[in-house]
């Protein structure tokens, strides 16, 4: 049934699939399975499809493999080679192989921001809603409601895009992980060495990436490069560096380098620099004597010690922060004392209540809300000045007319005059404009059923309408481009939404009671049609004519 | 806020007190009141410094006639720079509350190397360079040089300071090392020389130990410091040891060698200048003859080289005929370094008095004492007559001339040692003479004849009856402060066996021994795996801990240990282990964690804080013994026993103690920190070694948890850890271990800190 591009890899026979005993074929995109006399497979994964694999572990009776997919399912494979386990083991690890072959290159992202969007459109219901309402009955495409509306989404995204710059550092003992393992019978040494420990050590050493790129490909083999690495000084911290055998004896000496180089530039605490602590040298200390004698491989292992810390440091920071280039500069000299010798216990906390501001918006909060500036007399006639202080003669003026008279006493009743309050009185009284109670003729019993989509209906609404009159003024053709596209949604929302519910409605109740009902959302709607055929007068607009409501 | 201290207003530039800080101003009032010499143990990191500045400016601003000066003696240049600091932030109080400006003038002093602002010759790194290049710049001849001929290159910061400098005293303030550098580039005047020159009149002056306690600097910078003055010593807790360093000489091979080469450099500058202007020779000669005294020595730049001796003594003679001229000097030089170049051919240890010294040199180069005496000051003169301005080849010379010159003054309390080899490279031939102080007093004794009041504290002084032994003094107070503590924010342990049970200890028999070293490791491993952040661990020696850490590595405890932590070890390589420390910070910063082997004695454990999270934990891996094979300690350890009636291992469990104290206390700083303080060795636990250490530790360390294994002990680290990470407010302290005004006030509060006075 395949087509026949494909080539089979690798092709196993004897393999269990729910008791059903079958052959599993391995190829170039996928795997597969079938009965043994058919010529289908009942089975097939692509390998993009496939998360991880997993096998029994040794001395369990049966010889399974498990392949975990992305959505969760997962398929277990039973080896039943009749010749028996050994043969069964031989066959599991051969597909295991190839597998742990096959599966990185097919690795992909693709199902991840599928499953995030799924996971997150079931922790949100409102948005859930809103995704039912609007894509799901076409009005807008999905990749708009993504990038667009469903702006939580979006938020949230960003975050986890933040939290996951900060990249796992770097265990200091990834050295120590490569244990050798001695295989018994030829007295041979093996060594296990991952991905995550190759990543490591690159990204500790760059000096030993640098001469993996120029050997591997051309001058050795990636297992010769790594065998040499594994008997280098890396690995064993005693031996000598100076063995002008070794392949990487100039990566140590290009370590070496850079440490010399930070001995010079990266000694900026002057708490922490021993050679300027003591004030008159000693001329004992000056003579290196009593440390020639010491065991100079002892000293070796310790300084490459500290150059292994202080390399897996460097490298996580580079991860964590994306400056890591400019040399921090160092804390004034002085502020570093004082945070030395303040006791915080000692000091009172009641001095600084103050919270610092934050603002987003710097040039804003200068500017400040124009309208409001002008209502003082006299004060910013012009609106724009930034946070100029209030003239102080003005100002007194303004308290002298809260205060009555220039008395010490504030009169409430100085701040109305007594006509606004009047009406601010009459509008806020039974009758009044502000008091008006919902009308006894509007109170139609709609079912909770209309009453949740009225709602629903309102919520897809203002949505769609927030970001038509988000593009407004349409100065940009990227912007008009926008109030096209919201248009034509809110005529499908219209045709798609609006009318088969008034027409739910006009059978539940009666037609004018209907229109009162969508009135504010009728509304809204024209209101936005309008806007928007009067933009399109003044500036025809190359567009398809839509029918209209 | 303000105190009343036994009748004396205290201005305190905090809001709260512990309340031992009350109780040791208390004290200290009373030495000052006293006019003797006082002993204060403080625990580390309860504010000694700024309780100590503000008593004592509080009492200078009292009775200013009584007490005109304070200096104070520090340890370190970080040091020197906070306690300054210290202090502007006590005058900043003070002038907030008093509303003036004050009339004080506090000023830091260090070295050349920190403080000259000579654009070329600030840039070298070592302070014996610039030392010589600031001389050939600023000596007297060669300004005089250069107002004959331009061309001679001087300092004109040093020309701006001699020309207005002395005139205009520098006005009140706090001085601070970096204040005074930049007072100098605004005025165009010499840092160095005008804070020297200020010390007279400055009412505080901050600065290193050996400006007091080393007799070649403290002639030339502190000669002139009132008697009225008090003296503290902070961090004094080795302060014999830096008394026995500064008169103690140390000549090798290579140093004679060098001495050679000088010595042919002033013969032939001797023979150049007989030849153009023999008349400089024939006035010094003159001078000699009246005495040494002369005009010149007061010029304060030439005194790059001085006199090892204690002031006054011989100076008023003059000198010998026999090294009166030049010629005749220079030979007596050559026959000197020869002598002891003989000497120095030897096969085996040789160990004699300075009188058997003296002895051997008149009959086998008929040298006598008196001329030798007069070495140091004549090789002075010598090197001002011959005009010759790079100093620093002539070090190895100087050296020699203050060895010739103490010891001849000198028959008591010092030896000579004369060593082939090392111990521990025998097949190495690397001769050494050794001319040892043995008697710590020496030093010091004119300061405590001179000044007042001498304050020696620390937070690692216990047992303090040994200082007035071993320093010759009579205090008039001698107390000890423990610590109060709203919570147990300490937990010292003993821990004296692994998990299998083998006892743990650096005893020299089984310090080789496997399962020693591998005790110590997993010790370590499990610590780490239960403490966050920094943890600090001590070894006794460096030796000791390069022997380890290869062990650990081949047990892989290493690969164990990084597991956990980042891994860090102090190198004898001080800018190497700086960067060590400034990562080890750094990962203790970011919250990976990191653990730092150091050594006892190093330079670590003397100058950094682990405060806070930089040390949650410090281990001290065996008991830190100084290396008691060394000839040097055991004639001093003989001394000691000769002398003050010192047990030889009283002596040595107190100096292995003070350092295991002073090693624990790095991780303490204030009262809201907390640390775990694990002594593993065996032999912490019996009560000789027990009782020396500080009392703050002491009555910390249960009986309990003087014998634990290392699981007991790691046990007790996580509910410890538990307990301590809770939140830990300012009101949990009030009452207890922190006072408000009113709290100090209270009767009870005073009766108890009367109390805890008297109770030591």
């Amino acid at each position: 049934m395949t087509s026949s591009s494909e080539s089979i890899l690798l092709l196993v026979p004897h393999v269990k699939l729910k008791k059903n005993e079958g052959e599993l074929y391995l190829m170039s995109e996928r795997l597969g399975w079938m009965v043994g006399n058919k010529d289908s497979f009942n089975v097939s994964h692509k390998y993009s499809d496939i998360k991880t694999q997993k096998i029994s572990p040794e001395g369990k009776p049966k010889v399974q493999l498990q392949v975990c997919l992305h959505d969760g399912s997962a398929t277990t494979f039973q080896f039943v080679n009749p010749s028996g386990q050994a043969e069964q083991m031989a066959d599991r690890d051969k597909v295991k192989d190839l597998l742990q072959l096959m599966l990185p290159k097919f690795k992909r992202m693709v199902n991840k921001d599928l499953e995030e969007k799924k996971l997150f459109l079931s922790e949100n219901p409102q948005y859930r809603q809103l995704y039912m309402d609007l894509v799901k009955s076409n009005v807008i495409s999905a990749e708009e409601f993504w990038s667009d509306h469903a702006t939580q989404f979006i938020k949230q995204q960003q975050e986890t895009k933040n939290a996951t710059q900060q990249d796992v550092g770097i265990s200091a003992s990834f050295l120590a992980d490569i244990k050798p393992q001695t295989d018994g019978c030829n007295g041979g040494v093996r060594y296990l060495l991952t991905s995550d420990v190759m990543a490591s050590i690159f990204r500790t050493y760059p000096s030993v990436k640098q001469k993996h790129l120029k050997c591997v490909p051309n001058k050795m083999t990636e297992e010769e490069f790594w065998k040499k690495f594994f008997s280098s000084h890396y690995l064993h911290r005693d031996k000598n560096i100076n063995d002008t055998k070794d392949l990487f004896t100039d990566c140590g000496k290009q370590d070496e380098q850079v440490l010399k180089q930070d001995l010079t530039t990266a000694i900026n605490d002057p708490l922490l620099d021993l050679t300027a602590l003591n004030d008159i040298e000693d001329e004992t200390s000056g003579t290196p004597s009593n440390a020639k004698i010491n065991n100079i491989a002892h000293q070796n292992m310790i300084r490459r010690f500290n150059q292994h810390s202080i390399l897996v440091l460097k490298a996580s920071e580079q991860a964590a922060g994306a400056e890591p280039a400019t040399v921090e500069a160092a804390p004034p000299k002085r502020m570093r004392l004082q945070e030395a010798l303040t006791y915080d216990d000692l000091e009172s906390n009641e001095s600084n209540p103050t919270v610092q501001l934050n603002l987003c918006r710097i040039e804003r909060y200068l500017n400040g809300p124009p309208t409001t500036v002008p209502s003082h007399a006299g004060v910013n006639k012009n609106g724009s000045s930034t946070g100029q202080a209030i003239d102080p003669n003005t100002f007194k003026s303004i308290l002298g007319r809260w205060m009555r008279g220039g008395g010490d006493r504030y009169n409430p009743l100085d701040v109305l005059s007594s006509a606004t309050a009047v009406t601010v009185l009459g509008e806020l009284s039974i009758g009044g404009s502000l008091m008006r109670g919902p009308q006894p003729n509007s109170a139609i019993h709609l079912t909770s059923e209309l009453q949740k989509e009225l709602k629903e209906l309102y919520v897809s609404l203002s949505e769609i309408l927030k970001h038509f009159w988000a593009a407004f003024p349409p100065s940009t053709p990227e912007l008009v481009q926008k109030t096209n596209r919201m248009i034509d949604a809110l005529h499908k929302f219209n045709q798609a939404k609006l009318t088969p519910y008034e027409q739910k409605l006009i059978q539940a109740s009666t037609s004018s009671e209907a229109e009162n009902i969508l009135r504010p959302l009728r509304f809204q709607l024209q209101a936005a049609i309008r806007k928007h055929s009067q933009l399109s007068e003044r500036r025809p607009l190359p567009r398809t004519a839509v029918s209209s409501m | 806020m303000k105190l009343n201290v036994d009748g004396l207003l205290v201005y305190f530039p905090y809001d709260y007190i512990y309340p031992e800080q009350f109780s040791y101003m208390l004290e200290l009032k009373r030495a000052l009141d006293a006019k003797g010499h006082c002993l204060l143990e403080m625990p580390s990191g309860t504010g000694k410094t700024t309780t100590l500045l503000s008593l004592i400016v509080a009492y200078m601003k009292a009775h200013p006639l009584d007490l005109t000066k304070l200096v104070y003696c520090s340890r370190t240049v970080p040091e020197i720079e906070k306690v300054m600091e210290e202090l502007r932030k006590l005058m900043n109080y003070y002038e907030k509350e008093m509303g003036m400006e004050q009339n004080i003038l506090g000023l830091a002093l260090s070295s050349r190397k920190n403080l000259c602002i000579h654009p070329s010759v600030s840039k070298e790194r070592e302070g014996k360079v610039v030392d010589g290049r600031c001389y050939s710049l600023t000596a007297s001849f060669v300004r005089a040089r250069h107002a004959a001929d331009d061309a001679v290159p001087i300092c004109e910061f040093y020309e701006g300071f001699d020309a207005h400098g002395k005139e205009f005293p520098l006005p009140p303030g706090v001085y601070n090392l970096d204040d005074l550098k930049e007072y100098g580039q605004t005025k165009r005047w010499c840092p160095y020389f005008l804070a020297r020159h200020t010390i007279t009149h400055a009412n505080i002056v901050v600065y290193s130990y050996h400006y007091l306690l080393d007799p070649k600097i403290a002639e030339v910078v502190s000669k002139e410091i009132s008697k009225s003055s008090v003296v503290v010593f902070d961090e004094a807790h080795n302060i014999d040891n830096v008394c026995i360093d500064s008169m103690s000489v140390k000549i090798t091979k290579r140093l004679l060698d060098k001495c050679s080469n000088s010595i042919t450099i002033l013969e032939t500058t001797i023979s150049n200048m007989k030849e153009n202007d023999s008349k400089r020779l024939e006035k010094e000669y003159k001078r000699l003859v009246e005495g040494l005294r002369d005009a010149t020595i007061a010029r304060e730049t030439d005194m790059a080289l001085v006199n090892p001796v204690l002031p006054s003594e011989i100076l008023e003679e003059a000198v010998p005929g026999t090294i009166r001229t030049a010629e005749h000097f220079v030979a007596f030089l050559k026959r000197v370094v020869e002598y002891i170049k003989t000497r120095l051919r030897v096969q085996h240890v040789v160990q004699e008095s300075p009188a058997g010294f003296l002895r051997d040199i008149h009959t086998k180069v008929c040298i006598d004492r008196k001329p030798l005496r007069f070495t140091a000051e004549r090789l002075a003169s010598l090197i001002r007559t011959l005009e010759i301005s790079d100093l620093t080849d002539f070090s190895p010379l100087v050296t020699v001339s203050h060895f010739a010159t103490l010891v001849s003054t000198y028959t008591k309390g010092f030896t000579i040692i004369i060593e082939p080899f090392e111990d521990r490279a025998p097949t190495v031939s690397n001769p050494i003479l050794y001319f040892s102080c043995l008697d710590s007093s020496i030093a010091i004794k004119p300061v405590f004849n001179r000044f007042q009041t001498v304050v020696i504290t620390s937070g690692t002084l216990s047992p303090l009856d040994m200082y007035p032994k071993i320093l010759d003094f009579h205090p008039v107070i001698m107390t000890s402060f423990t610590m109060t503590l709203a919570r147990p924010c300490i937990l010292p342990m003993i821990v004296s066996k692994g998990n299998d049970q083998v006892a743990m200890s650096s005893r020299y028999e089984t310090r080789e021994d496997t399962a020693v070293i591998r005790n110590y490791g997993n010790l370590l491993v499990e610590v780490a795996a239960a403490v966050p952040d920094g943890i600090v661990c001590f070894f006794t020696s460096y030796l000791y801990l390069e022997t380890i850490v290869s062990s650990w590595y081949d047990q892989g405890i290493i690969d164990q240990l990084q597991r956990h932590k980042l891994l860090f070890i102090e190198t004898q390589d001080a800018a190497e282990t700086s960067l060590a420390l400034i990562n080890y910070i750094k990962a203790c910063d970011n919250g990976r964690g990191a653990v730092l082997l150091s050594v006892a004695r190093g330079k670590v454990s003397e100058g950094i804080d682990f405060d806070h999270h930089l040390g949650r934990a410090v281990l001290m891996f065996g008991i830190p013994y100084v290396y008691t094979q060394s000839r040097i300690l055991r004639a001093r350890l003989e001394y000691l026993r000769d002398q003050f009636q010192i047990r030889e291992n009283d002596f040595l469990t107190f100096d292995a103690m003070r350092h295991a104290a002073q090693c624990l206390g790095r991780c303490m700083r204030g009262k809201t920190d907390y640390g775990i303080m694990v002594l593993a060795d065996k032999r912490f636990s019996r009560a000789d070694k027990r009782s020396k250490l500080p009392k703050w530790i002491q009555e910390h360390l249960k009986d309990t948890n003087c014998n634990l294994s290392t699981e007991e002990c790691v046990q007790i680290c996580k509910r410890w850890l538990r307990q301590m990470a809770q939140p830990f407010s300012r009101e949990d302290q009030l009452g207890i271990s922190l006072l408000t005004l009113e709290q100090l006030q209270s009767e009870e509060m005073q009766k108890k800190i009367q109390q805890r006075a008297q109770g030591v």
